[in-house]
């Protein structure tokens, strides 16, 4: 096996999902619905009561983001209402027992699994090739056909790429390709659908590794035939290890005498951090968000590590098809076109229009579940399953890390801009709460950036968007804000949440930027000299944070100058800003962090 | 108030109007038909074995005839269609056209309209 960086992890294994607690939901529910009356008491005291009359342009901007950001705490409540796991059933075995045969002879179920690569290193496909081999299954008469999908057309033709081909055939799977690259992954998964023959099919990305147990732990849940994708998590195997504390103390200010060592080490050797530097463990995600979407019948697919029926993507593509045909049929009859007409349009149409099961965005993905969730007549249904099947690389560096988060941001807000699932007939009002929970959450730069400017503002004004830190203030606030964190601990139970809730607040800046560029139908570019790349592609991301924390900690110093002087107008005030401040200042650093990091290896070296 | 629209009858996509009524009349002679390379034969019984339009189903099996720029395609021995093998239809339908073929679909069954239909699909493909 060829070293890379991650195969010092090879033999990590997965967390066990989070079993469901009846005691826990129950509980959770509660302090729900007590955080949400709470929630609604303080904000209705903070509107009508609470406002400084002398700084309302300060004070209703600070109101209305503490208001957008309720929001976001019923939205999650109801989210995380209740875990529904799909009952587990044994693999199965012939087609009559996930299709209804209508009078066809009976056989055994077909399984495909889709490989989708474009230019990554062909010795890491191979990986997930030799690992897609490995898989396991109780019936021999069932086969999975392998198939690389290359994008890149690596097939010996360019001698200065790799050769994907050759890979695929000494590990004897199937290779196809396109001579094009139109709707970029939806459109090679259509070209692969289009020359083959599997009931089922599985959806990989080219670093994703499959356990032995992928298709034998999914396959049951299609006995049921009303479901049209099976997700399963995701999980990174190549999250940053801890590093201990003392360890980077001693390579960072060069101390290589024992003595001095042995003293740091005893003083420090028991703090690990950098766990995880760019907070890419999706646990929260995929353990409790999307999970619990099962009880909404709201679980999204994500792409990579999820299992198709077949007949669910086509019924998708045909109606599609037709429904543009038709629409354009009837709105040319409502015009009296004559029947030539109509004819050679329809005709031109059809002609120019394509099949097409995996909508062609660039979130194709979350956007082919919502049309799969809204077809009226099938009622398909999506399950979240709970157990880890596939292992994948995350990003390692800032820079792509932010790339990856800003697509993913503009392809859902592009969707809720273009084609609004909260709107979209044929949604129960569980999966519309469910996916506006997901572009809501998109919006949450506005009112980060509030909350992060807040601080500030005051430090420097001195002007308060409160009429007083009163003990009214205290009385609706705390019990609101404690009930919340108690209820989101219980929702979240069993998983670290620090560095999701970290990169909550210092994301707000790439995040603020995508909103933007969508809302102008624009893509924000910075234009970088090539040399420069790396320090001046990662200072762009940390720049605004890094301004953020300056300026909170010269208004913390100013305002303390002023209190030792005496003439400080609120103390109060200043300690309720000041505690406020630190914990955004602690936030913030994280992608200070992750952007400076490098792993102690190449830190040794240098 | 919402005036019902008549859809107009279903017409083949063909290249000439005015060869519809003869073919209407070719079509009701043709029972049966098998493709033999590049001719086609006439047969007096149907094809013993059901076929069914299925992803694995590749359109040469289809048995068809190419008469005066329409090329029918005989669906009498397809008892089972899925949404894959509608989305062949609508292929070969496209590919046909490109070509500047008509295309026509006969002796469709029952059950088979009805699925046509209920995908939206029976003011596309045309079907007798």
């Amino acid at each position: 096996m060829k070293e890379f960086y991650f195969s010092k992890f090879e033999n990590r294994r997965p967390y066990k999902a989070i079993p469901d607690s009846k005691f826990r939901t129950l509980l959770f529910q509660s302090f729900g619905i007590i955080t949400i009356a709470l929630g609604l008491a303080y904000l209705h005291w903070r509107w009508c009561h609470s406002l400084n009359p002398d700084a309302l342009w300060f004070a209703i901007p600070l109101v209305t983001a503490e208001t957008l950001s309720y929001l976001s705490t019923i939205l999650v409540v109801i989210n995380f209402w209740s875990y529904k796991d799909a009952e587990k059933k044994e693999p199965v075995h012939f087609l009559s027992e996930i299709e209804d045969l209508q009078g066809r002879p009976d056989r055994p179920v077909k399984i495909d699994v889709f490989i989708a690569t474009y230019n990554e290193d062909v010795e890491l496909v191979r990986l997930s090739i030799q690992d897609a081999k490995k898989m396991i299954y109780p019936y021999a008469d069932v086969v999975f056909r392998i198939y690389v999908l290359d994008d890149g057309r690596r097939d010996g033709r360019d001698p200065n790429k790799q050769n994907m081909k050759a890979v695929a055939d000494e590990e004897g799977v199937g290779y196809l390709i396109r001579e094009h690259n139109e709707g970029y992954k939806a459109g090679n998964l259509k070209n692969a659908l289009e020359q083959t023959h599997g009931d089922l099919f599985a959806i990989l990305d080219a670093d994703t590794r499959p356990f032995p147990g992928f298709v034998q732990n999914t396959s049951g849940y299609f006995r049921n035939k009303k479901v049209a994708w099976i997700q399963t998590p995701q999980w990174f195997y190549d999250t940053t290890e801890p590093e201990r504390l003392s360890d980077i103390i001693k390579i960072k200010f060069r101390l290589s005498q024992k003595k001095v060592g042995r003293v740091i080490d005893r003083l420090f050797g028991k703090i690990k951090v950098n766990e995880d530097i760019f907070g890419n463990d999706p646990r929260l995600f995929y353990d409790v968000i999307l999970r619990k979407r099962n009880f909404y019948n709201a679980a999204f697919c994500c792409g990579a590590g999820s299992m198709h029926r077949r007949e669910a993507v086509m019924s998708l593509a045909v109606k599609d098809f037709a429904e543009g045909i038709n629409k354009l049929e009837e709105e040319l009859m409502e015009n009296h076109s004559s029947n030539e007409e109509i004819q050679s349009r329809k005709k031109e149409l059809l002609l120019s229009q394509q099949i097409i099961p995996f909508k062609f965005h660039a979130s194709e993905d979350i956007y082919t579940s919502i049309m799969l969730h809204a077809d009226k007549e099938n009622r398909w249904e999506s399950i979240q399953h709970p157990d880890i099947e596939c292992r994948m690389l995350s990003t390692q560096d800032i820079d792509s890390w932010v790339k990856q988060h800003q697509r993913y941001a503009e392809g859902s807000l592009d969707i809720a801009f273009k084609d609004n699932p909260v709107f979209k007939k044929g949604l129960t009002f569980g999966q519309r709460i469910c996916y506006f929970n997901t572009i809501w959450s998109y919006f949450a730069p506005l009112w980060i950036l509030v909350f992060l400017l807040s601080p500030i503002i005051f430090f420097f004004t001195l002007q308060l968007p409160v009429k007083a830190y009163s003990f009214d203030f205290f009385k609706y606030f705390l019990p609101f804000q404690v009930m919340n964190t108690i209820t989101i601990t219980i929702g979240c139970w069993g998983i670290a949440t620090k560095r999701g809730d970290q990169y909550y607040i210092s994301s707000f800046w790439f995040m603020l930027l995508s909103l933007i560029s969508v809302i102008r139908g624009k893509k924000v570019k910075f234009n970088v000299t090539p040399k420069d790349k790396n320090t001046a592609s990662n200072l762009q991301h940390i720049l605004p944070h890094m301004i953020i924390i300056g300026l909170s900690v010269a208004g913390i110093l100013y305002n303390i100058i002023l209190l030792i002087i005496g003439v400080h107008p609120t103390p109060s005030g200043f300690a309720a800003n000041a505690f406020w401040c630190i914990f955004n200042i602690i936030d913030l650093s994280i992608m200070i962090r992750a952007a400076r990091w490098q792993p102690l290896d190449a830190s040794r070296e240098n | 108030m919402k005036t019902t629209i008549q859809k107009p009858e279903l017409q083949p996509f063909q290249v000439s109007g005015s060869e519809i009524k003869k073919n209407e009349e070719a079509v009701v002679a043709i029972k049966s038909i098998a493709p033999l390379g590049n001719d086609f034969v006439i047969r007096d019984e149907p094809l013993p074995e059901m076929l069914q339009l299925t992803s694995e189903f590749s359109a040469e099996k289809l048995p068809g005839v190419l008469l005066k720029g329409v090329h029918y395609y005989d669906l009498q021995s397809i008892g089972y269609i899925n949404n894959t093998g509608m989305a062949k239809l609508i292929g070969l339908l496209r590919s046909l056209l490109q070509k500047g073929v008509g295309v026509r679909f006969v002796n469709v069954s029952d059950q088979i309209r009805s699925k046509i239909k209920k995908m939206g699909l029976d003011h596309i493909l045309p079907c007798s």
